[in-house]
């Protein structure tokens, strides 16, 4: 953590808006992909985003600079993730009907050919997360997209590294089987 | 695609986390199994799919909607501790009037009481027997609000003093948290409920 940042989060400790805003805006990519990738809908993105900030605010108190600070807002993102999908009771979207919100994907200076394909892998990578169960998700968005450890990911997840792997495993499993399945359907041999 | 017990392995392995002599065996297996051969594909396939998917950016201007959000939530906490505060005051004042005007209210009640029937003699019947006998319940009352009065006058300071110092404290009580709420902003309200 640099010096900044610290600065930041201990001026924020104290009320200062505008530091707690430098940290919102330091972190709002990690969060809102995470939220995304969690809830797989851009407006429930949005709003666990800046709930996620919103607690992280009130609980600034409890923040041990110890820790890094983008695990610790993770970990509130992703619990507050995993509790909202609990609450709405999982209503698995029809993959036909799920889009993905590609004017916010960030694709710089991409030719049209480019972008179709990018946003063909986008789709696909949405299909692939929302078909998981929601503890598998979280495991596999938390390994790809912010690169942590096994350690990292069992303190986010309040979990075990051996639960992590189990967990990791058995999603690529899943996913793999999954295409295979749709490999099978497109071909006319599954219905 | 069959899964001959190398799921764990192949996770593994994607994650760089698979110790040389197992992987050593995996290759090995793979050299010699077709299907776990296509199996390990799909895996490789799957990871280069998420390895290569971008973040996704929350529409321009989220810092200035969540400030927007924090402030909205403050002023609510203010409102909610202000209400809190002025609930305090309040009972606070209200407890103070009743031990302030307990004493001498029942002392000067019993005394109208107990001149009634002498103030008005002919008027007094029947039904104002039935509200006599409330009255002299209040009387009673006020009997005892006389015995107060009179422990404290009897006793001189002592006692006298302590009521005025336990009202004092209740006051200044009083005052210290309409204080600190106003200082130290939603903190007390935490500390208080």
């Amino acid at each position: 953590m640099d010096n900044n940042e610290l600065a930041d989060i201990t001026a924020a400790r104290r009320g200062d808006a505008a530091a707690f805003s430098r940290l919102v805006e330091a972190y709002e990519r990690p969060v809102y992909n995470l939220a995304y990738r969690m809830l797989g809908d851009a407006h429930e993105a949005e709003e666990a985003a800046q709930e996620t900030f919103l607690r992280a605010f009130t609980q600034l108190a409890t923040f041990q600079p110890s820790r890094k600070f983008s695990s610790w807002i993770l970990s509130i993102a992703s619990h507050y993730c995993i509790d909202r999908i609990r609450r709405r009771r999982i209503t698995w979207l029809s993959i036909e009907n799920e889009q993905a919100p590609e004017e916010m994907l960030e694709a710089p200076s991409l030719g049209p050919e480019d972008t179709m394909i990018q946003d063909e892998q986008e789709t696909a990578v949405h299909k692939m997360l929302t078909a998981l169960p929601p503890d598998y998700r979280l495991p596999i968005v938390l390994r790809y997209w912010y690169d942590l450890s096994y350690d990292e990911i069992a303190e986010a997840t309040q979990s075990t590294v051996s639960a992590v792997k189990s967990r990791l495993f058995r999603a690529r499993a899943m996913l793999v089987d999954q295409a295979a399945r749709f490999q099978m359907v497109a071909a006319g041999e599954l219905k | 695609m069959t899964d001959h017990g190398y799921d764990e392995p192949m996770s593994l392995a994607l994650d760089g986390q698979l110790p040389p002599q197992e992987r050593a065996a995996l290759d090995l297996h793979l050299a010699a199994c077709a299907d776990c051969r296509k199996r390990w594909e799909a895996f490789q396939s799957i990871d280069l799919a998420l390895s290569s998917a971008q973040a996704v950016m929350p529409a321009p201007g989220f810092a200035a909607r969540v400030a927007a959000r924090l402030a909205q939530q403050q002023q609510a906490q203010q409102a909610a501790q202000y209400r809190l505060a002025a609930w305090l005051g309040a009972l606070t004042a209200a407890l103070t009037a009743a031990a302030i005007g307990l004493v001498p209210g029942f002392l000067a009640i019993g005394q109208w009481v107990s001149a009634l029937p002498s103030r008005f003699p002919s008027i007094v019947g029947n039904t104002l027997t039935v509200i006599g006998h409330w009255l002299l319940a209040l009387w009673a009352l006020g009997e005892a609000g006389e015995s107060v009065a009179g422990l404290l006058a009897s006793s001189g300071g002592p006692i006298l003093a302590a009521y005025t110092i336990v009202l004092i404290a209740i006051l200044a009580g009083w005052v210290w948290v309409m204080r600190s709420v106003y200082r130290r902003g939603n903190r007390i309200v935490i500390s208080i409920l």
